[in-house]
């Protein structure tokens, strides 16, 4: 156990230095500063800003003094708002980013997994067909159009939530019900095959024959298996829930890190972008290291190595 | 009165080759303390048969078709599964061929073993881990009270089937049914678990249906005999009737195909061909391509059970 | 069967008699293959049959589409902009003349012009080349087609079309958009790209994860658990964004000035990255399957048989994996698209004049406001997403019913 999270620890730390070396090195190998376009820059203000950004120095320098500053939790300032510095972009939208995401991984599970294991027990039925034909449409419409469609509906036609803002609990049902859309959709469909195939097994036959009622054979003896493979699915939805962010922050205005992320993408800020990418690299690998300790606590067979 | 009487079980299954018969016309009775032993090849319908009796076919694609099924005085067949539920585990109970699948890998064996005696005898948690290990004691598992939390995977073969009697046995049942309960184990395993049941048997005076493809086995364990071929009732008998005066030539084809320690080397005689596709069968006796008495009417109309006094009964034209 | 040699001890004929009798035997249990029985399966499952045949119905239209009496997917007419769907017009017709498209493409004679060369020694001097003359046709179709970047088969196609059925095209029967281009017309030109997009970004996924995984499973040990060690960190990696991060420092004129000499566009930096997001899971897959067919009975009957190795990998592991990469497949188109529509939306997918689907789709979203409701330029496109990535699941859902075995007869 002690040396399962240490070797992931050790790998964490070479993921993100391999993440921050291609990106610092494709970065920097532009030719001229993220500062020639700017037209208003007299040459004393710029020099002042790449002393900031240590482009005065050369590449070994950058590359040692960015590490370092990095290492220290230093994430520099950003490029186009040369006044904030990275870490206030995280502090403002991570808060907020992490609301969304997490509450839209739980309706998904919670949802997904309910709606699997209906339509497994109702198999072949009208009710597991029309869900899981519904569940279809979640996975095969793109999120921007499925918000579009949401906002358009609920919050221009039926006026139920407001179209787009964050603060209030209203404002959050929309983008929270788009985001978990899809991974609802296919947990559902996930959940529903693993839970036929669990419900063929040998040992559900044991449990039937030892004269157990329905509701204990699937909650205590069928589920448990079925939810291994949407165990396994989590790290990427995690990872899927991380773009759609990007997507359904920026269709309901919502100031997270995902809008920040996309504006500094479009802005050529490299320094928030890179920031942003180490911070979403470090939040995946520890979502997915959650996910394998919990797959071993589900399954008794699967030791940590 | 019998404590299970079986009378005329058809059980079908609709596959995309068309309505297979897995089970067609078999009867038989079981008297209590009694073991009965049913024999036949791989796909003869004989653990199709007793998983009905408990309504545990997959439905669809499987269906009882006809039959009556009377324990004591309630008619299985025509039993809701909830009625079936308070009878399964309790007053009958099942012994699965494989118990590597058929022990849930997710759950300690104390969870499995006390669920069936908490719900049935609506023990306490407390009572029903202390009858969970004893009941391990009794069938032989060294250190139960310390490996009663493992799961399923910690123990062996013979100790995750001796696991499973000890679980089919839990409730006191009046009946287990023991679907190939040796095939899975080896040969050594094999003997010490027939021991067990046999023994298990005599001190609970239980009926047990015994399900095998191995005669050898029958002989050692069963009183009677009930031979099935290809979903049909072959021949019944007491066992040492059977194996003196075999008089279905399937049954003899079967006989002939064991070792025998008493008639040293002799070559043992495969029974030729091949059992049949079970959705497509003729209307005659199944057997038919493969029997040497063949003659006409045995490929137009299925046998009538003849009956021998006193015990013996087998369905063939030609014996 | 051959005769045995008299030389043999006798009871050696009834043996060979034996084992005769056990072959004839066979001969009448002879199963069906897996893949006829995976096809018989399918073929009762209608959602998976309906959604192959759109899907085959979608490929034909795709690649035909120059061919059909379409308006000019680029041909930018403001009078026009936004108007809703038209099936009849005002004749009564279902298409009429489009202006955009010529009636004819005339044959031209070349024409000698004087160009301006240098000779060996250096000399400037004038000499004379027979060139195209500029044909008004082909300038037409350049500004309504892209006739210039088109590949020689489009090309071809496209002339045929003006051949059959001249400058006749078909109304807006999806409406128009905010440029008075005609939808339905983009949205066939968009399902080219869309489409060829997802197969080439697959295809790139499917041979790369199929090498590496097949690789680390048959070799097995040490190297199979580094290389798939590797894909679990991998797999950690927020890929999307490394991939938005790259495509905005692609945007760089330095970049696309130095790939661009290697003969390497948006398109082809577009196709690997996506590839390089899928692969993961296609490896992870083969892998399996790989280590699991390895110790399959079968596997070791047919070597104790003497089989080969390449005997094996033909008849034993290709079908075998084939099976469940078709199905991956099926699941991995869908998403590709998806990530295309997504990259559109952040406008970093496709640029104007191409046009793809998740483009489209993006343009109609912005074309959905409080003031404005112009429901057919999102509503088509979209329908041709979902319909599209709804059949794909449908039939990959059938695929892995009918090919898993253990799911017959249910």
């Amino acid at each position: 156990m002690m040396r399962f999270v240490v070797r992931r620890a050790v790998w964490l730390v070479l993921t993100l230095w391999m993440v921050f070396t291609i990106s610092f090195f494709l970065m920097r190998n532009t030719k001229g500063g993220p500062f020639d376009g700017e037209r208003t820059l007299t040459p004393a203000a710029k020099k002042v800003l790449e002393a900031r950004y240590h482009l005065d120095k050369s590449l070994g320098e950058q590359y040692w003094l960015a590490i370092a500053s990095y290492l220290r939790g230093d994430l520099g300032y950003s490029i186009k708002m040369p006044d904030l510095r990275v870490s206030y972009f995280i502090r403002e939208g991570l808060p907020i980013s992490a609301a969304l995401g997490c509450l839209s991984l739980a309706i998904a599970i919670v949802v997904g997994v309910t709606i699997g294991v209906i339509a497994a027990l109702r198999r072949g039925g009208i009710v597991d067909t029309s869900l899981m034909a519904l569940a279809t449409i979640g996975i095969a419409v793109p999120n921007f159009i499925l918000a579009s469609l949401a906002v358009l509906l609920f919050a221009f036609t039926l006026h139920w939530f407001p179209p787009a803002g964050w603060g209030t609990p209203e404002q959050l049902i929309l983008p929270v019900c788009c985001l978990a859309a899809p991974y609802t959709a296919y947990i559902a469909r996930l959940t529903r095959t693993s839970m036929l195939e669990v419900l063929g097994q040998d040992y559900l036959r044991t449990a039937m024959a030892k004269g157990l009622s329905p509701s204990r054979i699937v909650i205590r003896h069928a589920l448990r298996g079925a939810l291994l493979p949407v165990v396994t699915y989590l790290g990427p939805a995690a990872a899927g829930i991380l773009t759609g962010s990007l997507v359904i922050e920026q269709t309901f205005g919502i100031p997270g890190l995902g809008t920040h992320f996309v504006q500094a993408a479009l802005t050529y800020d490299y320094t928030l972008c890179m920031g942003l990418v180490l911070l979403y690299t470090l939040i995946l690998y520890t979502l997915n290291f959650l996910v394998d300790l919990s797959y071993s606590w589900l399954d008794p067979r699967v030791k940590l190595e | 009165m019998p404590l299970l009487t079986v009378d005329d079980l058809r059980v079908q299954f609709h596959t995309d080759d068309g309505i297979v018969r897995a089970v067609d016309g078999v009867s038989y009775k079981i008297e209590r303390g009694e073991t009965l032993g049913i024999v036949g090849e791989s796909g003869s319908g004989k653990s199709v048969g007793s998983l009905a009796l408990l309504g545990l076919i997959p439905t669809p694609p499987g269906h009882i078709a006809g039959g009556r099924a009377m324990f004591h005085d309630k008619d299985l067949l025509r039993s809701s599964q909830h009625e079936l539920r308070q009878l399964r585990g309790h007053k009958i109970a099942m012994i699965f061929q494989d118990p590597l699948t058929a022990l849930n890998p997710f759950l300690t064996v104390a969870e499995q073993l006390m669920e069936s005696t908490i719900r049935h005898l609506k023990f306490t948690e407390s009572k029903a881990r202390q009858h969970a290990i004893t009941m391990l004691e009794r069938v032989g598992i060294p250190g139960a009270a310390s490996r009663i939390d493992d799961y399923p995977h910690q123990f062996s073969g013979g100790m995750r089937q001796r696991v499973m009697i000890a679980m089919a046995l839990s409730c006191q049942p009046e009946l287990i049914i023991a679907d190939e309960p040796t095939t899975a184990l080896d040969v050594t395993i094999q003997a010490q678990i027939m021991e067990l049941l046999r023994e298990l048997q005599q001190t609970t005076g239980m009926a047990m249906i015994l399900i095998t493809h191995d005669l050898g086995i029958v002989a050692g364990n069963c009183k009677r005999v009930n031979v099935m071929y290809a979903g049909k009732f072959v021949e019944e008998a007491p066992v040492d009737e059977l194996f003196a005066h075999p008089k279905h030539p399937y049954t003899r084809g079967l006989l002939g195909s064991l070792p025998r320690i008493d008639q040293g080397r002799a070559a043992l005689t495969p029974i030729p061909g091949q059992p049949p596709d079970l959705a497509h069968l003729t209307p005659g006796c199944p057997f038919a391509p493969r029997c040497m008495n063949r003659q006409p009417d045995c490929e137009t109309t299925f046998p009538p059970v003849t009956l021998l006094p006193p015990q013996h009964r087998y369905a063939c034209y030609h014996p | 069967m051959p005769e045995p040699s008299p030389s043999l001890p006798s009871a050696q004929p009834r043996e060979l008699e034996r084992y005769a009798a056990l072959l004839r035997e066979t001969e009448h249990v002879r199963g069906k293959s897996p893949a006829r029985i995976a096809w018989q399966r399918l073929r009762k499952r209608w959602p998976a049959m309906i959604s192959l045949a759109f899907l085959v119905v979608l490929a034909l239209l795709a690649i035909f589409t120059p061919l059909l009496p379409l308006q000019a997917p680029r041909a930018v007419e403001m009078p026009r902009a936004s108007l809703p769907p038209e099936v009849w017009n005002e004749a009564g017709s279902l298409g009429a003349k489009s202006d955009a498209i010529p009636s004819e493409i005339p044959v031209l004679d070349k024409i000698s012009v004087k160009v301006k060369q240098e000779d060996d020694d250096g000399n400037v001097i004038e000499v004379s080349k027979e060139v195209d003359p500029p044909n008004p046709a082909i300038e037409q179709l350049q500004t309504g087609f892209g006739y210039d970047e088109l590949d020689f088969f489009t090309r071809w196609l496209l002339r045929c079309r003006v051949h059959l059925f001249g400058s006749y095209a078909w109304n807006s029967w999806c409406g128009t958009d905010h440029l008075g281009r005609d939808l339905m017309s983009r949205i066939f030109w968009g399902a080219r790209l869309s489409i060829a997009a997802a197969l080439v970004a697959t295809f790139v996924s499917l041979v790369v994860g199929v090498l590496y995984g097949a690789v680390a499973g048959y070799l097995g040990g040490r190297i199979d658990n580094a290389m798939m060690r590797l894909v679990d960190v991998l797999y950690a990696i927020p890929f999307v964004f490394i991939v938005i991060f790259l495509m905005t420092l692609l945007e760089n004129k330095q970049y696309q000035e130095t790939l661009a000499a290697i003969g390497i566009n948006r398109m082809v930096i577009f196709f690997l990255m996506i590839g390089a997001l899928f692969w993961l899971t296609m490896s992870r897959v083969v892998r399996g399957q790989v280590l699991a067919l390895k110790h399959q009975q079968f596997v070791e009957a047919a070597r104790s048989l003497g089989a080969g190795n390449w005997w094996i990998i033909r008849k034993h592991l290709i079908p075998n994996l084939l099976s469940i990469v078709i199905v991956y497949l099926t699941l991995t188109i869908p998403n590709v698209m998806l990530i295309e529509a997504f990259l559109s939306f952040l406008g970093l997918g496709v640029k104007a004049p191409d046009v793809s689907w998740g483009l489209l789709a993006n343009e109609g979203r912005q074309a959905i406001t409080p003031v404005i409701f112009h429901w057919w330029q999102v509503v088509f496109p979209g329908a041709a997403i979902a319909l599209t990535l709804y059949s794909l699941n449908f039939l990959g859902d059938g695929l892995r019913d009918a090919m898993d075995p253990r799911l017959r007869n249910r």
